[in-house]
C-alpha cells in the first residue's frame, strides 16, 4: 500500500474554547490533522471531544479560537459551511430520516434533480457508484426504518462522502456495532484513508485507538493532555492520561460487617432504545452494610442498568431479587414502596420537576403517603416542616422553600434530590452520579451520608464516573464495559490506573492485523 | 444558615410577591391588547375612548348589564376551567364545545322526563351533565394514553360528532312536539337553577336573570383550585404536565393521569352545558352555544390556567361580549370589534410566553458568566 | 331501491365535488404545512379571510379573478403571522392558530360593517360562472359530474395533482418532508429549516385563501359572516384521514363533501342528516386510532426546532 505524504497538515484547530451554562467544555484546545491519517480523539464522556467536533462541523460556534484549512483560516458557522469545506461528520446519534429511503437520505441537500424534479434513478446509480468505490454496500431503495444499525452507519458515511467530504469525523462509531461489524468498519476506514481521506476518530475505547489510529490526542476536562503517535505509546499510558486527576480523598471508611444479600441481579440483559443489547448478562450482589461501586465510562450500559433497576425499562432476560423477592416485573411505584430509592444521573430530566417548588419536589414519589397526605388531601404543614428540616440538614441554599426548582443552582438541585432519596430511609439506594455538580463541601457531606447508610446496615449500589468517589466509598468495585462486568476488585486492590485500564476495555483482545486484512 | 425569624419573613415576602407578579402580567397583557384595539379603532376613524367607555358601561352599569356580564361569564368559567385543567396535564382539550352539548343533552333529558323534588333533581342533572361531558372526553383520553393519538385532533372530532349528535337528539327525541323549532321541551321547574334574587335580594341584581349557576361556577372554580393545589390528584396531574419523565421515575402513571385529566376536563365542560340550560334558557335549543368552547381556550390562556384566574378572565370576556352591543349603539363601532379584541388578547398571551422564555434564557446566560471557572 | 336511484344521481356527485373543493384546497394546504412540521389550526380563519378579501377586491375592481388573486395574497400574508410566531418566537402553534381564527372572525365582521355599512353580509359581487368543457361535458353521467363545474374547481384538480407530484417527486418536496420528520438531520446537511417551514406555511395560507375565494365567488357571490362554517377544521380532519398526502386529503374531502351533498337530498331516505354528517368524523377517529392502518403524523409536527 502506497503511503501518502503524512507530513502535510490539512487542518488545524487553534485555541478552541467553548463555554456552556456552568461548564467550560473546551479550554484552549490545539489540535491538527495530517493528510491521510487516522487521528483518534480519546477521552471520557463529558471530556469535550464531541463538543469540539460539533464546532468543527458548524453545529456549535466556538467562543474563541481559529480553524485553519490548508493553512487558510476558515469560518464555519453552519453544517453547510463545513460541508462546503469538505468536512463530513457521522454522528453518534444518526442524522437519518427513518421514513425516507437510503438513497433519499444520502442525496438530501444535494439532490440529483433536474429543474427541481427529483431523478431517483440517477440517485440510485450514484449511491451504487459510491458503494462500489468505498466498499460500503447498501440497498438504495430500502427505508431507513427497515435497516439495521450497521447499515445505517454505512449510509451516514456514504452521505458524507457524497457531499464531498475529504475530512471525515466519526463520533464513537463502534458504539452501535457488533464485533464483526467493527472489523468491517475498520477495513472501510483503512481503505478510505488509502484513497486520500483524513479521519478524526472519536472514541473512549483503548483497543480501537491502538488498532486503527496513526496518532492519538487525549482530551480530559476540556483540555488536551497530549498528542502522540500511536506506535510510541501503549494502553496503560493512554489510560493514565485519560483519567488522571487530582486526588481528593476526604473520607475514610471503617469496617462494617456485611449482612444478608439485599439486591441480587442474575443474568440481567437489557436493550437500549435502539433495541441493541446494552446490558449483557450482569450478575451483581449487594449486601446489607455494603457499598458496591460500578466504575465505567459513560455509555457502557449504566443508564440502561439504572432504568431496569428502577422499573422504567423492561428486563430482556434475567431477574432482579430484592430481599429474596423477585421484583423483575414490579412497577416503579411498587419498588419505591418496598424500600428502593434512586438518585438518577439525569437530574433535570428524571430527578426533578423544575417547575415545581422545593416542597413539591421534596415529596415526589411519596406524595400520596403519610405524613404528606391523608388519603387524597395533601398535608401542607407536614410537607413544609419536613422540607424545612431537610433544607437545613442538607444545606440547600435557598431564600424560601417555595422557590421553583429551576431557580436553584445545579449543586443545590442535586442536594434536593439526595435529601429526598435519603430521607425515604430505603433499604437499598441506587445512586447514579450522586455528587455531580456539587462543591467539595457538599460532596463530602453526601459521602458521609452514604457511609452512615452503610453503617446502618443499608445497601448501596453506586454508579459513578468519578474514580476517587468509587474508590473511597466502595467495599467492592465492579468495572462495567460494553454492558458487561469485566473485572471485580476489592476496594483496596484498585488503583486509578488499573481502573482506568479496565474502564477503557483493558484486556479486551486487540484487533489483530490479520482480522483487518481479511 | 439564616436566623429563624429572618427566614420566616423572607418566605412570606416571596410568596406574596409571586402572586402580585402573576396578576400584574396578565393585567399588563390586557392593557396592551386594549391599546392595540384602540389603535385599530383610530385607524378606521372610530373614537376609542367613546367606544371603551360605552363598552364598560354596557358591561357593568345598571343591573341588567351587570347581570348580563355575569350570565355570559358562567359558561365561560366552566369551559375555561375545562381547558385550564387539561392544560395543567399538558393536554389540549379543544373539544369543550361537544362536551358541553353532551352535558346539555344528558341533563335536559333527565330534566324533562323525570320529576323529582328540586333538592334531588338539581344535583341529579348536574351530575348527569358532568358525567356525560366527562365520558365524551374519556375516549380521546384513552386514545392518547394507548395509541398516542394527538388529543387536539381527537377532541375536535368528538366535538363535531357531539354537536351533530345533540342536534339529532334535540330534533328527534327531546323536541317539543308542539312546535317545529329545533328546541326541547321546557324543563320541569324542579330542575331549574333558581334566580339569585329569589334567595337573597341583592339590590343591584334584583329582577335580573342571574341564577345560582353563577355561584355554582365560582364554587367549582374554587374546588378545582383546591384539587390542583391541595390533593394528590392535582399533584400528579401537574407533575405529568410539567415533566412526564420525572413523574414516571417517581412512580406516577402517565396514562392514568392523562385519562383522568381529560375526563375531569370533559366533566367541567359538561357542567357548562348543564348550567346554561338549567339556569338560563330552561330548554335546550339546537346550536345554542355561542362558541363557548373556543372562548374557553382564550379564558384559560389569559388566566394562565389558574382556576381562580379563570373566574376573572371569564368575567372579562363576558363583559366584552355584553358591552359589545352598547359599543355598537353608542360609538357606532361594529360589534365584531369584541372578537378582534379577543384575538389580540390571545396573541398577546402567546407572545408573553416567549418573553418569559427569553428572560429565563438571559438569566441562565448570566449565571454562566458568573459560574464558570 | 327506486329511492336509491333517485338519490344517486349525477347531480349528487357533481354537488359532492363542488362541496369538497374548498375542503380539498384547505386540506392540501394543511397537508403541506404539517408535512413541514407546523400545525395549522388557523385554516378556518384563513378561509374566512380569503372569502372576505375576494369579495372586497371583486367589489371594488369588478373583476372576480382579481378577487381570487387578492384572496390568495392576503391569506398568505396572514399565514406569515402564524409562521413568524411558530418559527421565530417558537410559540405554541395551536394557540397562535386559535388566535388567528378568533381575530379573523372579528375582523371580517368588523370590516363588513365598516366598508359596506351592512351587518352580517355584503352585497353581491361579480363571481365566476360554470364553464362547460366542450365535447366532454356531453358524456352521460361523467360529463355532468366533472366537466360542467366552475373554474376554481378545475383549478383544484390541477392543484391536487401538482401538490402530490411536488411533495413526492421534487427536490423541494423531499426537503419539506425531511424537515417535518427530522429537522436536525436536515439541518446537518445544510438545509435551512426555517426557510422551508416559512414556505410551507405561506403555501397553506395561499390555498386557504383560494378555498375562501371559491366559497365566496363561485358559490354564493357574497360574503356572509362566519361563512367558513367549520370547513377549516373539517379540512384538518380530511388531512388526517388522508394520512398527510394531497390525494388522500382530496379523498377525505370527497367523503365530507359527499356527506354534505347527501344531507340535502336525504330526507327521502329517512336517515337524519345529522347522522350522515357525523360519519366522516367518526371515520377520521377510527383512522387516527389505527384501526384502518396507522396514520402517523410527521414526527416533528408541532415541535419548534431549536438550534443549540
Amino acid at each position: 500500500m502506497e503511503k501518502l505524504d503524512k507530513q502535510k497538515e490539512i487542518l488545524k484547530l487553534e485555541n478552541i474554547t467553548k463555554v456552556f451554562p456552568g461548564v467550560l467544555a473546551n479550554d484552549r484546545i490545539n489540535l491538527n490533522l495530517l493528510e491521510g491519517e487516522i487521528h483518534a480523539i480519546l477521552g471520557e464522556n463529558g471530556a469535550g471531544k464531541s463538543t469540539l467536533m460539533n464546532i468543527l462541523y458548524g453545529l456549535y460556534k466556538a467562543d474563541e479560537g481559529e480553524i485553519y484549512l490548508d493553512d487558510n483560516p476558515i469560518l464555519i458557522h453552519s453544517p453547510k459551511d463545513a460541508i462546503n469545506k469538505g468536512i463530513g461528520m457521522v454522528h453518534q446519534h444518526f442524522m437519518l430520516i427513518p421514513q425516507l429511503t437510503i438513497m433519499e437520505n444520502i442525496v438530501l441537500g444535494k439532490e440529483t434533480a433536474k429543474g427541481g424534479i427529483l431523478n431517483m434513478n440517477a440517485a440510485e446509480k450514484v449511491v451504487k457508484q459510491y458503494s462500489e468505490k468505498f466498499g460500503l454496500h447498501v440497498n438504495p431503495k430500502a427505508k431507513i426504518m427497515d435497516t439495521s444499525v450497521g447499515i445505517q452507519q454505512r449510509v451516514e458515511i456514504l452521505k458524507a462522502l457524497y457531499h464531498g467530504a475529504n475530512i471525515l469525523i466519526l463520533d464513537e462509531p463502534t458504539a452501535v456495532l457488533t464485533p464483526q461489524e467493527v472489523v468491517e468498519l475498520f477495513n472501510v476506514i483503512k481503505s478510505l484513508t488509502a484513497k486520500g481521506m483524513s479521519i478524526f476518530f472519536i472514541t473512549h475505547k483503548l483497543e480501537e485507538v491502538v488498532a486503527i489510529s496513526d496518532r492519538v490526542t487525549v482530551v480530559r476536562n476540556g483540555r488536551v493532555v497530549d498528542t502522540k503517535n500511536t506506535k510510541d505509546t501503549n494502553k496503560v499510558e493512554l489510560a493514565r492520561m485519560m483519567v488522571g486527576r487530582d486526588v481528593v480523598l476526604t473520607v475514610t471508611k471503617d469496617e462494617v460487617e456485611k449482612g444478608d444479600v439485599v439486591l441480587d441481579i442474575t443474568d440481567l440483559e437489557a436493550l437500549d432504545y435502539r433495541n441493541l443489547t446494552a446490558v449483557k448478562g450482569i450478575n451483581i450482589q449487594v449486601r446489607e452494610g455494603e457499598i458496591v461501586g460500578i466504575a465505567g465510562v459513560d455509555g457502557n450500559g449504566q443508564a440502561e442498568l439504572e432504568e431496569v433497576l428502577s422499573g422504567l425499562r423492561k428486563a430482556h432476560r434475567g431477574n432482579i431479587y430484592f430481599k429474596d423477592k423477585d421484583i423483575t416485573r414490579l412497577s416503579t411505584r411498587d419498588r419505591l414502596r418496598m424500600g428502593i430509592s434512586h438518585i438518577s444521573q439525569d437530574r433535570l430530566g428524571r430527578g426533578l420537576i423544575v417547575d415545581f417548588n422545593i416542597t413539591e419536589n421534596m415529596i415526589l414519589g411519596d406524595h400520596d403517603q403519610k405524613p404528606y397526605a391523608n388519603g387524597v388531601i395533601l398535608n401542607s404543614t407536614s410537607i413544609l416542616n419536613e422540607t424545612e428540616k431537610l433544607i437545613n440538614e442538607f444545606d440547600i441554599r435557598t431564600p424560601t422553600p417555595f422557590l421553583p426548582a429551576h431557580s436553584l443552582s445545579g449543586g443545590n438541585q442535586q442536594k434536593l434530590i439526595v435529601a429526598r432519596e435519603f430521607n425515604r430511609e430505603p433499604d437499598l439506594l441506587i445512586a447514579n452520579q450522586p455528587t455531580r455538580g456539587l462543591d467539595v463541601g457538599a460532596i463530602e457531606f453526601v459521602h458521609n451520608q452514604l457511609l452512615k447508610f452503610r453503617r446502618e446496615k443499608k445497601a448501596v449500589l453506586l454508579i459513578s464516573l468519578e474514580l476517587e468517589e468509587i474508590m473511597s466509598l466502595s467495599d467492592r468495585i465492579l468495572v462495567m464495559y460494553e454492558g458487561e462486568i469485566i473485572k471485580e476488585f476489592i476496594s483496596n486492590e484498585a488503583t486509578k490506573e488499573l481502573l482506568g485500564y479496565y474502564m477503557t476495555g483493558g484486556e479486551k483482545k486487540k484487533i489483530t492485523n490479520e482480522e483487518l486484512e481479511a | 444558615m439564616m436566623k429563624e425569624e429572618k427566614k420566616e419573613k423572607r418566605f412570606k415576602d416571596n410568596r406574596f410577591g409571586k402572586t402580585i407578579t402573576s396578576i400584574l402580567v396578565p393585567i399588563g397583557m390586557i392593557f396592551i391588547s386594549f391599546l392595540v384595539g384602540a389603535i385599530i379603532m383610530l385607524i378606521f376613524g372610530y373614537n376609542p375612548i367613546k367606544a371603551y367607555v360605552s363598552l364598560m358601561r354596557g358591561a357593568f352599569v345598571g343591573s341588567f348589564n351587570l347581570a348580563q356580564t355575569l350570565l355570559n361569564s358562567v359558561p365561560l368559567i366552566f369551559t375555561g376551567l375545562a381547558v385550564a385543567f387539561a392544560f395543567r396535564c399538558g393536554l389540549f382539550n379543544i373539544g369543550a364545545e361537544g362536551q358541553l352539548y353532551l352535558g346539555s343533552l344528558a341533563s335536559t333529558y333527565l330534566a324533562t322526563t323525570i320529576v323529582l323534588p328540586a333538592i334531588l333533581h338539581v344535583p341529579l342533572i348536574l351530575i348527569a351533565g358532568a358525567l356525560a361531558g366527562g365520558l365524551w372526553a374519556f375516549l380521546p383520553g384513552i386514545l392518547k394514553a394507548k395509541t398516542g393519538s394527538h388529543e387536539v385532533i381527537t377532541t375536535m372530532m368528538m366535538s363535531w360528532i357531539g354537536v351533530f349528535f345533540s342536534s339529532y337528539v334535540i330534533r328527534n327525541i327531546l323536541r317539543d312536539k308542539r312546535t317545529t323549532l329545533p328546541v326541547s321541551k321546557t324543563i320541569y321547574k324542579s330542575a331549574e337553577l333558581i334566580k339569585i334574587d329569589q334567595i337573597f335580594p341583592i339590590l343591584v341584581l334584583k329582577e335580573t336573570r342571574l341564577h345560582i349557576g353563577f355561584f355554582i361556577a365560582i364554587l367549582t372554580a374554587i374546588l378545582i383550585w383546591y384539587i390542583l393545589k391541595k390533593t394528590t390528584i392535582g399533584y400528579e396531574v401537574r407533575a405529568v404536565g410539567f415533566n412526564p419523565y420525572a413523574s414516571e421515575y417517581a412512580g406516577i402513571s402517565i396514562g392514568k393521569n392523562t385519562i383522568l385529566a381529560l375526563f375531569i376536563s370533559g366533566m367541567l365542560a359538561g357542567l357548562a352545558g348543564t348550567v346554561e340550560v338549567a339556569g338560563l334558557h330552561h330548554k335546550l335549543w339546537d346550536r345554542y352555544s355561542a362558541m363557548y368552547g373556543f372562548t374557553g381556550i382564550a379564558v384559560a390562556l389569559l388566566a394562565k390556567n389558574n382556576p381562580i384566574g379563570v373566574i376573572f378572565a371569564a368575567i372579562l370576556f363576558g363583559a366584552i361580549q355584553a358591552g359589545g352591543k352598547s359599543m355598537q349603539l353608542d360609538a357606532n363601532v361594529p360589534v365584531d370589534m369584541t372578537d378582534i379584541l379577543e384575538g389580540i388578547i390571545i396573541f398577546a398571551v402567546a407572545a408573553e410566553e416567549i418573553i418569559k422564555m427569553f428572560i429565563r434564557a438571559r438569566e441562565k446566560r448570566r449565571l454562566v458568566k458568573i459560574g464558570t471557572t | 331501491m327506486e329511492q336509491l336511484k333517485n338519490i344517486l344521481t349525477p347531480s349528487l356527485f357533481a354537488a359532492m365535488i363542488r362541496m369538497a373543493t374548498p375542503l380539498a384546497l384547505a386540506a392540501i394546504g394543511g397537508t403541506i404545512c404539517e408535512r413541514s412540521g407546523i400545525i395549522n389550526i388557523a385554516l378556518e380563519g384563513l378561509i374566512l379571510i380569503g372569502a372576505f378579501s375576494s369579495v372586497v377586491v371583486s367589489y371594488f375592481t369588478g373583476s372576480a379573478w382579481l378577487g381570487v388573486l387578492g384572496a390568495v395574497i392576503i391569506s398568505a400574508l396572514f399565514a406569515l403571522l402564524l409562521a413568524y410566531f411558530s418559527i421565530n418566537l417558537r410559540a405554541n402553534q395551536v394557540i397562535v392558530g386559535t388566535a388567528i381564527n378568533i381575530f379573523a372572525l372579528g375582523a371580517t365582521g368588523f370590516l363588513t360593517d365598516f366598508i359596506f355599512k351592512e351587518a352580517g353580509a355584503t352585497p353581491g359581487v361579480a363571481g365566476l360562472d360554470p364553464i362547460k368543457i366542450p365535447v366532454l361535458c356531453d358524456i352521460p353521467w361523467i360529463g355532468e359530474i366533472f366537466f360542467q363545474q366552475k373554474p376554481i374547481i378545475y383549478l383544484t384538480f390541477l392543484i391536487i395533482a401538482l401538490s402530490q407530484f411536488i411533495l413526492f417527486k421534487t427536490k423541494i418536496g423531499l426537503r419539506i418532508r425531511a424537515v417535518g420528520e427530522h429537522p436536525r438531520a436536515a439541518d446537518t446537511v445544510g438545509i435551512n429549516v426555517s426557510k422551508i417551514r416559512y414556505l410551507a406555511v405561506i403555501i397553506s395560507g395561499a390555498l386557504g385563501g383560494l378555498a375562501g375565494a371559491q366559497l365566496a365567488l363561485e358559490e354564493i357571490r357574497r360574503f356572509v359572516e362566519y361563512m367558513s362554517g367549520g370547513r377549516g377544521f373539517i379540512a384538518l380532519a380530511a388531512n388526517v384521514f388522508g394520512k398527510w398526502t394531497p390525494i388522500g386529503s382530496w379523498l377525505g374531502s370527497l367523503l365530507f363533501g359527499f356527506a354534505q351533498a347527501l344531507q340535502l337530498r336525504i330526507g327521502v331516505f329517512k336517515i337524519p342528516p345529522e347522522l350522515t354528517n357525523m360519519i366522516p368524523y367518526i371515520l377520521t377517529i377510527i383512522v387516527l386510532a389505527g384501526a384502518m392502518g396507522r396514520a402517523t403524523a410527521p414526527t416533528a409536527l408541532g415541535k419548534p426546532y431549536v438550534k443549540d
